[in-house]
């Protein structure tokens, strides 16, 4: 039977079948771009690929919360897509980048209420809530803009949140790090955090033990839409630009990939950020390895594809929970 | 166990035809085009590679399963086909021969992750749909593939004043409705979208009516994917796109539920993607902007899942994760 484990782990355990593959896998692409491409190491790349890997992260790690709970959201990408072109669409309109950064968030965080709302009081279900939203958002984004980017955003917006204060590290990158390790440390020690756990793990328990479970679920939603609409402003202000295409649907693959890899199950109740992080590394590293390999997109898709399967089939965890 | 049949099913289909009948009146009254013959006609046609997908999809969802793979495998099975057909110069009878088994072999794969390697249904599916597509466009490189000039017009085809595919539709929907309520297969898809440890329990041999459902949605779905590409007379590189959504919508808001065991596939595959073709089709008549579209399909899925969730009354969250 499966065994479920509730963080925190034990010091010193043997490493899980799930991380020693993943381990294995970053060290094999790392020799690989060693050897066919030893450029990518310069300083300059590898703060390229983490700035990479945080936008991909900042959605994972709201992922993470969401799939923890024992949900999933696939309207991640199309949230994001939405709330930067609504908030583009204002700034550009008023110059006020302030407020257009509110509005992206905002964005984000009423599309995670309405999936919140739907799935822990309409008692719908989340694949097919997010699948629903997914849809409306992006179509209505691409009403909204008529399939063009929207772009000359105010500078000020641009350098605010395209910076690099910091030994040439940009703002997204550090935003992500604090960010990931506060949700970490939240999830691990905070009652809030405990309660995720406990539901994901088991609804009926946890309702026994009387948690909020409505609660626990809707917070769940508007955090990754939080996380979406936080994505929202470090993306656009990183391209310099807006568009419905932000939300395409290989995003939605990659932010299941990063969490399912990083030992996030889809069954609910285990994973940890970090993790997610770490699983965010694997796949952006893995898809640059294969771009400068000369890899084509579409060849790397079936790779990406794989990787998932492979890594559920190793899940201790199987389908016959239900 | 839940009741099953028309009586139980009563109800919902009573609401859904309210709404039906609302849009359609609607439309009717709204537009010039809209309520003729030929009109009518067209949605039929147009419905029928939504509709014959749907109903392979419908099987795995009766079985309690989501295949979401099956636009992606329409997309590359008909890629494989209309390539032999163009650089092989294959007869085009054998050619959908091939194409259909070439659907039943991704179909199998996906059974295969499902049912050997154990992977929850949604994840399988969710990376073979975004990997066969990655393989249909290596092998398309992303263009359009036309086909031979006399299969071009095959579309084109009608008995009498009604376009030939949508006796293609009526037969293949037939055929799904027979295999699912007369057969042994049927029933044993059913019990098993009831509870899939009991019908272990009773000694039901699940994990290989599973492993079937899939090669059965796998094979519709490049029987539909066929209808699209004789429609459009090309293999287009956005085939299928999307078509996995609307499929499972339309299994969802004809009333088969999402959590399995239920659902009859003619009386609720038929309505289901007539809706969504008259609205598409109403929509065009009235002169709306075609990026709507994706708004309103997305709204009306939503309405259905909602009254799926009040109809099945239980709440398993997991259930389908």
């Amino acid at each position: 039977m499966a065994v479920t484990q509730i963080a925190p782990a034990p010091l010193f355990a043997w490493p899980s079948r799930q991380r020693v593959v993943s381990a294995v896998l970053m060290i094999a692409t790392l020799v690989a771009i060693g050897v066919y491409a030893p450029n990518f190491f310069r300083y300059h790349n590898i703060i390229n690929v983490l700035l990479q890997v945080s936008l991909l992260g900042l959605l994972a790690i709201g992922m993470t919360v969401v799939m923890i709970v024992g949900g999933i959201d696939l309207s991640l990408p199309a949230n994001t897509a939405m709330g930067a072109v609504l908030g583009a669409l204002y700034m550009k309109a008023t110059g006020d980048w302030a407020v257009g950064a509110l509005i992206m968030i905002a964005a984000g965080l009423l599309i995670g209420l309405v999936n919140g709302f739907a799935v822990a009081r309409l008692k719908m279900i989340p694949f097919v809530v997010t699948l629903a939203t997914m849809t409306v958002v992006s179509g209505a984004s691409v009403w909204v803009t008529n399939s063009l980017s929207i772009s000359q955003l105010p500078d000020t917006f641009i350098d605010f949140f395209d910076a690099r204060p910091l030994l040439g590290v940009p703002v997204t990158v550090l935003v992500v790090a604090v960010l990931a390790g506060l949700v970490a440390m939240l999830m691990r020690s905070s009652v809030a955090g405990r309660w995720a756990y406990a539901v994901g793990i088991n609804d009926r328990a946890a309702r026994v033990a009387r948690i909020p479970i409505g609660r626990v679920i809707l917070a769940s939603y508007v955090f990754s839409g939080l996380m979406a609409g936080l994505t929202a402003i470090l993306l656009t202000a990183r391209l310099g630009s807006a568009s419905a295409n932000m939300g395409n649907d290989g995003v939605v693959l990659d932010i299941v990939s990063a969490c399912v890899v990083g030992g996030v199950s889809i069954y609910g109740g285990s994973g940890r950020v970090p993790g997610a992080l770490f699983g965010a590394l694997l796949i952006t590293i893995l898809s640059n390895a294969m771009n400068l390999i000369g890899v084509s997109y579409y060849l790397s898709l079936i790779v990406k594809g794989a990787v998932i399967i492979a890594f559920v089939a190793i899940d201790g965890r199987k389908e016959t929970k239900r | 166990m839940t009741a099953r049949g028309k009586t139980s099913d009563f109800p919902l289909q009573h609401g859904f035809f309210v709404v039906f009948a609302i849009i359609f009146i609607f439309f009717s009254l709204a537009t010039q085009h809209f309520f003729q013959l030929d009109n009518i006609l067209n949605i039929f046609s147009a419905m029928d590679p939504l509709a014959i997908t749907a109903s392979g999809l419908a099987l795995v969802v009766m079985s309690g399963r989501l295949d979401i793979s099956v636009g992606s495998t329409a997309f590359l099975s008909c890629a494989i086909g209309a390539l032999l057909m163009n650089q092989g110069e294959l007869n085009p009878v054998l050619a959908a021969i091939i194409v259909v088994c070439c659907g039943a072999l991704l179909g199998a794969v996906n059974g295969f992750i499902v049912v050997v390697l154990k992977v929850n249904s949604l994840i399988a599916t969710l990376s073979t749909m975004i990997a066969y597509r990655g393989m249909a466009l290596a092998l398309t490189d992303a263009l359009l593939v036309q086909l031979p000039p006399p299969i071009r017009f095959l579309g084109n085809t009608r008995l009498g004043p009604i376009p030939l595919d949508i006796f293609v539709m009526l037969v293949v929907l037939v055929l799904v409705h027979l295999l699912q309520t007369k057969t042994a297969f049927g029933r044993q898809i059913m019990a098993m979208g009831n509870d899939i440890a009991v019908a272990r329990k009773v000694g039901l041999p699940v994990d290989r009516i599973g492993f079937f459902s899939f090669v059965l949605a796998g094979a519709l779905a490049s029987v539909g994917g066929i209808l699209t590409t004789i429609q459009n007379g090309a293999v287009s590189p956005f085939l299928g796109s999307g078509l996995e959504f609307t499929a499972l919508a339309v299994v969802v808001v004809g009333g088969i539920s999402l959590l399995g065991g239920r659902g009859a596939i003619l009386f609720s595959i038929i309505p289901g993607a007539f809706i969504f073709e008259m609205i598409r089709d109403g929509l065009t008549n009235l002169g709306a902007d075609p990026y709507s579209y994706r708004l309103i399909g997305g709204a009306v899925i939503f309405a259905a899942m909602y009254a799926d969730a009040l109809k099945s009354g239980r709440y398993s969250m997991r259930r389908r994760l």
